[in-house]
C-alpha cells in the first residue's frame, strides 16, 4: 500500500483517457502544448488585469527607474556613457530592464506562482507540459508588461529625442528578438530553482539589481571591478546588450553583431536544457511527496 | 483611568512587537533568508555609486547616508504598509480588529518588528560604503538624536498611509509597488535632491525624504550641528508632526469605509 500510484489511476482522476498523451505525433503535441500555453497566457493576463492597481503598477517601474537613473547620470555631470549618449544608453538599457522584469516574474515565477495559488498539486497532476505552462506564462507578459512598458518608454524616448542610428533595421529586429528569447532562457532556467528553493519571492527580488550590473543595462561592464567584469563578459544579457545599443545607436550592421548573437543565442540555449533539468527535477521532488505546496 | 488605558495600549504593542519579531525571526532563520535580504542592497548602492564614478564622486559618501536611510523608507512602503494585506491573506485581520485595543498599538508594534532586516540592510551598506567605496563618517550624535526620530515620524506617518490605502485597493504590494518608484525618483537616495533641475526639484520638496536624506549625510559625514542642518530639519520637523496626524486620521477614515461597505476580509 505504500508504494506510489502509478500514472494510469493519475491520469483517470484528471478526466484523462489513458494513452492521450502516449500515442501522439509530434505536430499533435506541439499543438496541445501551445493550447496549452495560449490558455495559459489567457488565464495570466486576465487574473494580472483583475484589478486597477495592477494594470497601473506594470509600466510604472521600468519607466521612474528609467528616469531615477537618467537623473543621477545628469547629477553626476556625465553625458556620454561607455560612448552613447547618456539617453540612448540608458534607453537600450531600459528595454533589457523591461525584457529582464517580465521573464523574471513571469516565467521565472510561473509555478510559483501555482504553488502560492494553491494549483501546484493540481498542476502535477495533469499531463500538460510544464514547459508549455511556463512559456504561457512569458506569452502573457508580452501582453501584459512587455507592450504596455515599450509603449511608455517609447513615449519617453520620442519626447526626449532620444539619437538614433540605425543603418542595418532587421539587425535591430534580430537583436531585440535574441534579446526576448535570452530573457525567457534565463526565466525558464529559474522556474524550476525559485519553486525548489521555497523563498522564490525574496529570490527574484534579490536578483533584479545584480543583473542589471552583470549585463550593463545600467553602468557599462567596463567600470565594473575586475571579477564582476570577468563574469559579466560571459554573462547571456550582457551580449544581448551590446549587440542592442551597436544595432540601434550606432549603426552596426548583423554582420557586426552576429559574434555577440551567437555567443547570446548559445549560452540561452544552454539555460533552456539547465531549466529542463531543472523542472524534472521539480516533478521528480513532487511525485517523491515533498509536498511543494508547503512553506 | 487614562493611565490604565496608555498601559493597555503599550502592551498591546509590545505582545504585536514580540509576537511579529518571533515569527519574523523564524522565516529570517531558514535558507540564509536574512542574509539574502542584507545582500541586496549592496547591488543598489553599486550601481549608484558606478554612475557617480565616472562623474561626481564626492556624491558618492552622500549616496552611501541616503540609501542607508532609503532602508527605512523600503521598510516604511513594502512593510508597513502592507501589514493589513498580509494579516488579510492570514485570515486574522477581522480577529486583529475585534481586538479590544486601538488598531493604532497593534499596527505599531507591528510595524516595529521590521526593524531586524530594516537594521541589517542599513548596517550592511554603511559597511559596504566604508568597505568599498573608502567613505569615512564623522558623526554628530546629537544632531542625529534630533534628525532620526524626526525621519522616522514622517515614514511611519507615511506608512499609515499606506495601510489604509491597502485596505481599500486590497492588493497592497501592487500599490506598494506603484508608490515606491515615485518615492525613488523624488527621494533623493539616488542624488541630493537640490541638484536636481527644477520641476522634479519642486515635486521633491513636497515629500520628507530629501530633507531626511540631506539632514543626515550632513551629520554623519560632515559633523553637522543642529544650525548647520536646520534648512533641512525645519521641514523635516515640520512632516514629522503633520504626516503621522494626517496617516491616523487617513486609515481611521479608510478603514471605517471598508468595514461600513463589509469587505474588509474581501480580495
Amino acid at each position: 500500500m505504500n508504494g506510489r500510484p502509478s500514472k494510469q489511476p493519475i491520469l483517470a482522476t484528471a478526466g484523462i483517457a489513458p494513452g492521450r498523451f502516449t500515442n501522439q505525433s509530434t505536430w499533435e503535441l506541439f499543438s496541445i502544448s501551445l493550447a496549452i500555453c495560449t490558455a495559459t497566457a489567457r488565464s495570466y493576463v486576465m487574473r494580472r488585469s483583475a484589478y486597477l492597481v495592477d494594470i497601473i503598477r506594470s509600466p510604472m517601474y521600468p519607466a521612474f527607474y528609467f528616469l531615477t537613473i537618467l537623473l543621477a547620470y545628469h547629477v553626476a555631470g556625465r553625458t556620454v556613457v561607455d560612448g552613447y549618449q547618456t539617453l540612448g544608453y540608458l534607453l537600450v538599457g531600459t528595454i533589457g530592464v523591461i525584457l529582464w522584469q517580465s521573464n523574471l516574474w513571469a516565467s521565472g515565477y510561473a509555478i510559483e506562482q501555482e504553488r502560492r495559488e494553491g494549483t501546484i498539486n493540481s498542476l502535477f497532476l495533469t499531463p500538460a507540459s510544464r514547459a508549455a505552462v511556463v512559456s504561457g506564462y512569458a506569452l502573457g507578459s508580452v501582453f501584459f508588461t512587455i507592450l504596455p512598458n515599450t509603449l511608455v518608454i517609447g513615449a519617453l524616448a520620442l519626447l526626449m529625442h532620444v539619437q538614433r542610428n540605425v543603418s542595418d533595421p532587421l539587425a535591430v529586429i534580430i537583436a531585440v528578438l535574441a534579446l526576448c528569447a535570452a530573457t525567457y532562457a534565463l526565466g525558464f532556467a529559474l522556474a524550476g530553482v525559485f519553486v525548489l528553493s521555497r523563498r522564490a519571492n525574496l529570490l527574484a527580488n534579490f536578483l533584479q539589481s545584480p543583473i542589471y550590473l552583470l549585463s550593463g543595462m545600467i553602468v557599462p561592464i567596463s567600470s565594473l571591478p575586475g571579477p564582476m567584469r570577468c563574469l559579466a563578459e560571459i554573462f547571456p544579457l550582457s551580449a544581448g546588450m551590446h549587440a542592442l545599443r551597436q544595432a540601434l545607436l550606432a549603426g552596426a550592421s548583423l554582420g557586426d553583431i552576429a559574434g555577440d548573437l551567437t555567443r547570446l543565442i548559445s549560452l540561452s540555449a544552454v539555460l533552456l536544457v539547465f531549466g529542463l533539468v531543472m523542472l524534472r527535477k521539480v516533478e521528480r521532488v513532487a511525485k517523491n511527496g515533498a509536498e511543494l505546496d508547503f512553506d | 483611568m487614562a493611565r490604565n488605558l496608555i498601559s493597555i495600549e503599550l502592551r498591546a504593542a509590545l505582545a504585536a512587537w514580540i509576537a511579529m519579531l518571533k515569527e519574523r525571526v523564524e522565516q529570517f532563520g531558514r535558507q540564509g533568508t536574512l542574509a539574502i535580504w542584507a545582500i541586496r542592497p549592496i547591488f543598489d548602492l553599486a550601481i549608484a555609486a558606478l554612475v557617480y564614478a565616472g562623474g561626481a564622486k564626492d556624491l558618492v559618501p552622500y549616496i552611501v547616508v541616503a540609501m542607508t536611510a532609503n532602508s527605512l523608507v523600503w521598510n516604511s512602503i513594502f512593510w508597513v504598509g502592507e501589514i493589513l494585506d498580509r494579516e488579510r491573506e492570514k485570515g486574522t485581520l477581522l480577529s486583529l480588529f475585534l481586538a479590544p485595543c486601538s488598531r493604532l498599538s497593534w499596527l505599531l508594534g507591528f510595524a516595529a518588528s521590521g526593524i531586524v532586516e530594516t537594521s541589517i540592510a542599513a548596517l550592511t551598506v554603511g559597511v559596504a560604503g566604508v568597505l568599498l567605496f573608502d567613505v569615512s563618517f564623522n558623526p554628530n550624535f546629537l544632531t542625529l538624536a534630533v534628525i532620526l526620530p524626526a525621519f522616522i515620524a514622517s515614514l511611519i506617518g507615511i506608512g499609515l498611509i499606506m495601510s489604509g490605502l491597502g485596505l481599500i485597493t486590497k492588493h497592497a504590494n501592487e500599490l506598494s509597488n506603484v508608490v515606491f518608484p515615485i518615492l525613488l525618483i523624488l527621494g533623493g537616495a539616488y542624488y541630493p535632491v537640490n541638484q536636481l533641475p527644477e520641476v522634479p526639484r519642486l515635486l521633491a520638496h513636497l515629500l520628507p525624504l530629501g530633507y531626511g536624506f540631506q539632514a543626515l549625510s550632513d551629520a554623519t559625514l560632515h559633523h553637522a550641528s543642529l544650525g548647520d542642518v536646520s534648512d533641512s530639519l525645519l521641514p523635516l520637523i515640520g512632516f514629522a508632526i503633520v504626516l503621522p496626524i494626517i496617516g491616523a486620521l487617513l486609515f481611521r477614515a479608510l478603514e471605517h469605509a471598508v468595514r461600513r461597505s463589509g469587505e474588509l476580509e474581501l480580495y
